[in-house]
């Protein structure tokens, strides 16, 4: 072969090389942008050797003496994975602080992820009652697969019923009615999450999800299009209004452009019926319209419920929130996970007309508070504050000038060393006067706090 | 010979072992550029923002239906650049309506894209008088040779001593003497908006590309600028709204900025409050800073002592321009595309209770479209003056949402004149004792500029 030859064979070689490299690259730009073969076939295989571990963990705050671990610490955590730790916790549950003069007295109710169970606890930490469930029994033939089968391990929402029952979501699985004994009444199968409300008539308002194309909003991929559903006592379906058709029949429209590129374009929250007290200040604040918080497009809002429509939303001075009620001040009051920018959260309320910014805890030296997603706050009747921070499973009281009447670490523990906690969702305080436990039958032993 | 063929099996097989890892690896490294952004992703990413043509090939035709848009082709719309002109020029007679009995009389004061002129023209469409300046003289540094907003104005405000301020798109400010004199110029980035408060003292926005690390961005952003000038034209202040929004409460929406976009807030109008609604909120407080930032959907308040933001608002609109606060407290704006459609409207809500007190566009016999731009006034009568910038239109419309005066840009821009010139805003000026002009013969709307000389306005 003559030395020519060779050199433009070579010079060829070189050439296909580089175009194969290069094209090579390009095709490997394509497959994360454009989701290419073989980039799903890569995350299913990932996920195949990560197998998710069912219920909700996080790794707990390690003790630091006093209380909270330091803002660097905290921060550390933040960037942690959710549910895998590994290293010791130092923390014990249970009630860490307890100022009799301060707190506001009543009952624990609450749902740890350990478990599908819903503890009531008095102020000591003592179980009073629990309930308890199971999808198998409550969903008899419905499959679980995929998140479902880490959704059926807790109860994402409980609420108490007047005879001493609860009603209790299984996330995206359904929604169950419990009687004293943890019998179940009825068990009503409809992709529920998060939040629902019963209001003055027994009427059970609950968010739902169903995943849709939609194109003239999203012309390829499906969104998931969250739902209000109405559900009478006896757990049937009586309407259904679309919050996603809610916003685009409104002059809160062009909201829509604040939703991330994701499926789950809205994630609603938190459900609260409106009992009209409020009206005066606000025609949009009416008797049975419906508030509602939308962490995707960072907006609380409010649904006429008659109309399908948005009548009201706010959003600017939070991110990511959760657990948005109005008080009977007027005031908002709702968990601004992430509106610092850091790695923070805090409590917000606010006067939702002029926006003025009334009332907050954390962000501040002494109120380390972080949970980046469910957090849960609700106001008391002494106007102390019940704040659940659910990723460190950790609930406070304070007071309105920030003093901390009450604490409580949820003692439910999983890991080799303990060093995982169990997120609790959300607390509420609950009167004593409970007219099924005045015949005197208190559980005092083998619930939640003692597994 | 068996051996000779093995040994090529064994050489074809470690070829294509290497290539197949090659492959491998350059795709490895492709998907590490789109995930990580490893080089040479930044170095292409900049190479195609120098090489990206500027302007559309086509200017976008009016709509036609009026489909709801998909939230990608309204942001589409939203971000289209700024242009002399946009729509196909149709003949016709500049004022098109006048309903003498229900206008607000006075003069017509307006900035068009076909030249750097401001034209004072009365009701009957009548130039009045004119102002022209040349960026050259005014920006003797070059930069107006090779910046292609030096073709026309902005923005202009007239003075009462009959002097303009003339704002030229990043280029800076011009005060102009009644003789279109140049008796200052600042040159800064400027853009998009100016006012003048009731001490002769000037807000104007301008703007500075600069890395920020803070908002956790790689490419660097436009931080807009409000400054104030001397009424000589002395830089006096420079107040970022970047920095006002961080250290504010409303800092979760600078968050929500696109994170491809470098100009993050695309500030585009300013006013000062003048105290008057105080006692309806201390928000309204004299010297605040109404601002409208068009990347973020909001409108914002800022205390330009506490060089922070003090209140912000945002949800019924989008992409707006020109929003101010009207006596009765009531907020004003140009919604460009806030119904989500090609169709723009004129919204004034309440902004505390965010209800929607009037609003005109968007029903039938209400066709008004400005994609960008736009400019909103309310007049003394009660009537609101619009200015359609992109269609060339301004429309005085009644309460009662009738239209009692009409006109379209006579001046012509693009190849062969086809097109209608952008106004960029129009202002109803009350004739004043104290302001008066003599009347120059023959003129026609936008005769005053040199480069407007040789061309007949009207058709």
């Amino acid at each position: 072969m003559p030395a020519e030859t060779r050199g433009w064979r070579r010079f060829w070689i070189a050439a296909g090389i580089l175009v194969a490299m290069l094209a090579s690259l390009v095709y490997g730009y394509l497959i994360r942008r454009n989701h290419y073969f073989p980039y799903h076939l890569a995350i299913r295989t990932i996920k195949a050797f990560q197998p998710e571990p069912s219920e909700r963990w996080h790794l707990a705050r390690p003790d630091t003496g006093a209380g909270p671990g330091s803002p660097d610490h905290v921060k550390h955590l933040a960037n942690l994975p959710y549910l895998q730790g590994y290293r010791p916790a130092t923390s014990g549950g249970g009630i860490r602080a307890y100022d009799h003069s301060l707190a506001q007295d009543g009952l624990n109710l609450f749902v740890s992820a350990h478990a599908p169970v819903a503890t009531l606890m008095d102020m000591n930490g003592t179980v009073v009652k629990t309930w308890t469930s199971d999808t198998a029994k409550a969903f008899p033939g419905f499959e679980l697969r995929g998140p479902n089968t880490v959704h059926a391990q807790f109860f994402r929402r409980v609420r108490l019923t007047p005879d001493g029952g609860v009603l209790a979501i299984f996330d995206e699985i359904g929604l169950v009615r419990l009687d004293s004994a943890s019998r179940i009444v009825w068990a009503l199968r409809e992709r529920v999450h998060h939040d629902f409300f019963v209001d003055e008539r027994g009427e059970i308002w609950v968010l739902t999800r169903e995943s849709k194309l939609v194109p003239d909003l999203r012309p390829k991929n499906p969104v998931w299009e969250d739902a209000v559903v109405e559900v009478s006592p006896e757990g049937r379906v009586v309407r259904r209004i679309s919050l996603l058709e809610a916003f685009r029949r409104s002059s809160y429209d062009s909201m829509l452009i604040r939703m991330p590129p994701a499926e789950d374009i809205f994630h609603t929250n938190s459900i609260q019926v409106l009992d009209g007290s409020l009206a005066d200040r606000l025609p949009a604040f009416r008797k049975g319209n419906i508030l509602v918080s939308m962490p995707r497009l960072d907006a609380v809002a409010v649904l006429d419920p008659a109309e399908g429509r948005i009548v009201w939303a706010l959003t600017g001075q939070w991110a990511a929130q959760h657990s948005a009620h109005l008080l009977p001040n007027g005031n908002l009051l709702l968990f601004d996970n992430l509106g610092l920018l850091k790695a923070a959260s805090r409590v917000v309320e606010v006067e939702p007309l002029t926006q003025k910014m009334v009332w907050s805890y954390g962000g501040r030296s002494g109120e380390e508070l972080l949970s980046e997603t469910s957090g849960w706050v609700e106001r008391l009747d002494n106007g102390n504050t019940l704040i659940t921070e659910s990723n460190f499973g950790r609930v406070i009281e304070v007071t309105p000038d920030h003093r901390v009447a009450w604490e409580f670490v949820n003692p439910n523990r999983a890991g080799e060393k303990k060093q995982l906690v169990a997120t609790i969702y959300e607390t509420e305080r609950v009167g004593r006067d409970l007219p099924f436990l005045k015949d005197g039958k208190s559980e005092t032993a083998t619930g939640a706090a003692s597994r | 010979m068996e051996n000779h063929r093995s040994r090529l099996l064994w050489r074809f097989l470690l070829g294509a072992l290497a290539a197949v890892l090659l492959l491998a690896a350059g795709a490895g490294w492709g998907f590490l550029m789109h995930a990580r952004g490893v080089f040479p992703y930044a170095t292409l990413k900049n190479a195609y923002h120098v090489l990206r043509p500027s302007a559309p090939r086509s200017a976008p035709k009016k709509a036609v239906h009026q489909a709801r848009g998909a939230p990608d082709s309204i942001q589409r719309l939203a971000n289209l650049p700024y242009l002399q002109g946009y729509r196909v020029a149709s003949a016709g007679k500049a004022i098109r309506v006048y309903d003498r009995g229900r206008a607000a009389n006075g003069w017509n004061l307006f900035a068009s894209g076909h030249a750097p002129v401001a034209t004072l023209m009365d009701m009957d469409g009548t130039v009045v008088k004119t102002w022209t300046v040349d960026a050259a003289k005014a920006f003797p540094d070059g930069s107006a040779e090779t910046n292609r907003h030096a073709r026309f104005l902005r923005r202009v405000h007239l003075l009462p001593d009959r002097s303009i301020l003339a704002l030229f798109d990043e280029l800076g400010l011009v005060h102009l003497d009644a003789d279109s004199r140049i008796l200052w110029a600042v040159r800064e980035r400027t853009h998009h908006d100016l006012f003048v408060d009731p001490t002769g003292g000037i807000w104007v926005i301008s703007r500075d590309l600069r890395p920020a690390p803070e908002l956790k961005r790689e490419e660097p952003i436009w931080e807009d600028f409000l400054l104030r000038l001397s009424p000589e034209g002395k830089v006096l202040g420079r107040l970022s709204v970047v920095q006002s929004f961080l250290r504010s409460p409303y800092a979760p929406l600078l968050a929500d900025a696109n994170s491809s976009q470098h100009d993050i807030l695309h500030t585009n109008s300013i006013r000062v409050l003048d105290g008057s609604l105080a006692g309806r909120s201390p928000l309204f407080r004299r010297g605040n800073l109404l601002i409208s930032l068009k990347t973020i959907n909001t409108v914002a308040i800022v205390d330009p002592d506490a060089e922070a933001v003090v209140w912000a608002l945002t949800g019924q609109w989008y992409a707006q321009h020109s929003a101010r606060l009207l006596a009765t407290g009531n907020l004003l704006l140009f919604d460009n595309l806030g119904l989500m459609r090609p169709a723009s409207r004129v919204l004034e809500l309440d902004p505390f209770t965010q209800n929607i007190a009037w609003s005109f566009g968007g029903r039938a016999g209400e066709e008004m479209l400005s994609e960008t731009s736009g400019f909103v006034d309310r007049l003394p009568n009660g009537n609101t003056l619009i200015t359609e910038s992109n269609q060339g239109r301004v429309l005085e419309v009644t309460p009662d949402r009738r239209i009692v005066w009409e006109f379209v840009n006579p001046n012509r821009v693009g190849k062969g004149d086809d097109r209608t010139a952008t106004i960029y805003e129009m202002e109803r000026i009350t004739p004043s004792p104290s302001m008066s002009f003599p009347r120059p013969a023959g003129a026609a709307p936008g005769s005053g500029s040199p480069e407007s000389a040789s061309r007949p306005a009207s058709p």
